[in-house]
């Protein structure tokens, strides 16, 4: 019995070091779910062989991979390199803005808007690297493109009637005498 | 994990004993406890002390609503995916 106290013992107290940058809540709550499933798992067996002890941990894990794994799950889960995975559950303030901004705030407000909506998004952790990538080329191919059409348009625009004619047609009050019959 | 809960509460050592016997999920018995300390945080499980007939109190686990919830939608989600996957692969009952 004596030897099966200090394999547990030890055990717990290597996942507890190796849990040390946790919460303090989460860390404790940890340790004692992994206790109990020791106590548990003894109690069940008849006599518990020391062998059984170790099969028992063995089957467990490393305390390392274990902690590390309650550091992924944890809630502000910044792991040992420092690269932060929380990405939020829902679409906040930055995404929706960054939407919007980027959807009817380029029409509306035409270069701050696209600009604003590009730096919400890239201020996001919701999408990935490739995604802004994606969404800034296109937002701002619009603005090469479509100068570059409106150019190819007035560029073969003003070839067979005279130059003002066109616009003038659509100018009613000038139009209205000559196209109407008089009759 | 949640569907482990799913026909009533279980206990970890049970839980743990129950993840073994699914076959192609290798796991160590350790991580099932960050897991279910995450799913106790975000609401999804809820967990009861309960004497047990040999050893200690038990901490036993349960679906709350919200995990009963949660697991419906998993399922669902989990179903559209397969089923699209069969469709690409050929590889579904229906079009066999």
């Amino acid at each position: 019995m004596k030897t099966h106290d200090v394999l547990v013992t030890e055990y717990l107290q290597h996942l507890r070091t190796a849990a040390g940058d946790l919460p303090p809540d989460v860390r404790e709550e940890l340790v004692s779910n992994i206790a109990e499933h020791i106590a548990t798992s003894l109690a069940e067996l008849d006599n518990p062989s020391e062998s059984d002890v170790r099969d028992l941990l063995d089957r467990l894990g490393e305390p390392a991979s274990i902690a590390a794994d309650a550091r992924v799950l944890s809630d502000n889960a910044t792991s040992a390199n420092g690269q932060t995975s929380a990405r939020p559950s829902k679409p906040g303030f930055l995404e929706w803005g960054g939407i919007v901004m980027l959807g009817l705030g380029s029409y509306v407000l035409p270069v701050v808007g696209t600009i604003a909506g590009l730096i919400m998004i890239a201020l996001s952790p919701w999408w990935n690297r490739r995604q802004k990538f994606v969404a800034a080329t296109l937002s701002l191919s619009g603005a090469i493109v479509v100068p570059l059409i409106a150019a190819g348009i007035f560029a073969a625009g003003p070839a067979e009637q005279g130059r003002n004619q066109p616009i003038a047609n659509y100018i009613p009050v000038q139009t209205a005498p000559q196209s109407t019959p008089t009759r | 994990m949640l569907s482990l809960l799913v026909n009533g509460q279980r206990y970890g050592v049970e839980l743990a004993r129950a993840l073994g016997e699914v076959d192609g999920l290798e796991t160590t018995e350790g991580t099932l406890y960050p897991l279910l300390s995450r799913l106790r945080r975000d609401g999804l499980v809820i967990t009861t002390w309960q004497e047990s007939p040999a050893g200690p109190p038990r901490r036993y686990y349960a679906l709350s609503k919200q995990g009963h919830h949660a697991l419906q939608e998993f399922k669902e989600e989990w179903c559209r995916y397969r089923d699209a996957v069969d469709r690409l692969l050929g590889t579904g009952e229906a079009t066999a």
